[in-house]
């Protein structure tokens, strides 16, 4: 529990970004910072003042509360940004990692799909269940990898992302923060994040 | 008196592709394929017998040395299968697809399947509805 919480304090979500290189599985927590508008290491955020954190054993009970007021402009308030929506695990993996252990690592992780990332975190490809699954087990993930075509911006508004998804049949969002791969949106997460917030009056149950 | 236009009958797939449940899983990928479908409803006669998805037939596949075309579709299906009455509203259908993490509804009357509603008919339907509001409000 996190005891002498501000009043004005306000909890941040936190996302995992988890990389399979050739020497195992690294495991990086992201948070939006209030201050720069940029997802950022958890590790930085640690070192802010106005950061609370509390980190329990399980992961999922992580929490983080932030004294800082948002920076968002009104019209982004309004019009939420599309990272909201990102899931909660992202998968990534290096361009030499064999298959095998992607599979592995996917199922552990229930991932809809994985994305390959160069040295710098770039993102250079990705991997979905049919490509995946569909790879010889000796493959590499360079080699099975399908390129990157639509990648979105931290900043792009959430809405522009769910029209964008409709009318090209996007499947998966890898989301990108200053060139790296800070999230991944995909159907399942666009629905949850606007069943969080959605009025029921939209639905048709107007007064209900 | 209560607004009617919500039912998801008006908004899912109506009769749906479905397979038999003894049919190969070389025949559900082909059905998948031709139609580009993630899901598939199995079916014993006209009874609802499970659900395959994509990602479950490369799952088998990928976990035994298997032969697409011997193995029958029963053996990759879920059991499991989130089912409504054509009378269920969709903010109830969308709610609980987010919240269990359900790929699709499968709209059923009595034994019979009439119709599917997946996510990515949920987030079509939801980009037309949210034109009706002025601003979507903040998730705070």
């Amino acid at each position: 529990m996190v005891s002498h919480a501000h009043e004005r304090q306000q909890e941040v979500p936190i996302r995992f970004r988890r990389t399979l290189g050739g020497h195992g599985m690294t495991t990086e927590a992201l948070v939006f910072c209030h201050e720069t508008g940029h997802w950022t290491a958890l590790n930085a955020c640690r070192h802010c003042a106005t950061a609370t954190l509390s980190t329990p054993e399980r992961e999922a009970d992580w929490r983080l509360l932030c004294e800082r007021e948002p920076i968002a402009s009104a019209g982004e308030l309004r019009n939420p940004l599309v990272s909201v929506a990102m899931l909660r695990e992202l998968l990534c993996v290096e361009p030499k990692v064999r298959i095998e252990p992607v599979v592995s690592a996917f199922l552990e992780y229930d991932a809809e799909i994985a994305v390959v990332i160069d040295a710098n975190g770039h993102l250079i490809g990705e991997l979905s269940a049919a490509e995946l699954f569909r790879a010889p087990s000796r493959a590499t993930a360079e080699e099975a990898m399908s390129p990157s075509a639509t990648t979105l911006l931290e900043s792009t508004p959430a809405l522009d992302a769910l029209q964008l998804m409709v009318t090209r049949d996007i499947h998966h969002l890898p989301i990108l923060s200053a060139g790296k791969v800070v999230g991944i949106v995909t159907p399942f997460a666009m629905l949850r994040w606007l069943a969080t917030f959605v009025p029921a009056s939209t639905f048709g149950r107007r007064g209900a | 008196m209560k607004d009617r236009t919500d039912l998801i009958k008006r908004f899912m797939t109506v009769a749906p592709h479905s397979i038999g449940f003894r049919e190969s899983l070389a025949s559900a990928h082909a059905l998948m394929r031709n139609h580009s479908l993630r899901h598939l409803p199995v079916l014993d006669g006209t009874k609802l017998v499970g659900i395959v998805s994509e990602r479950d037939l490369y799952l088998i596949e990928t976990l035994r040395d298997v032969n697409p075309e011997d193995v029958r579709v029963e053996e990759a299906m879920t059991v499991r299968t989130y089912c409504v009455s054509p009378e269920t509203s969709l903010e109830e259908v969308a709610g609980q697809m987010a919240e269990h993490k359900y790929g699709c509804a499968l709209v059923l009357e009595g034994d019979a399947v009439v119709g599917m509603f997946t996510t990515v008919d949920a987030l079509r339907v939801l980009v037309h509805l949210l034109h009706r509001v002025p601003h979507p409000p903040s998730p705070e």
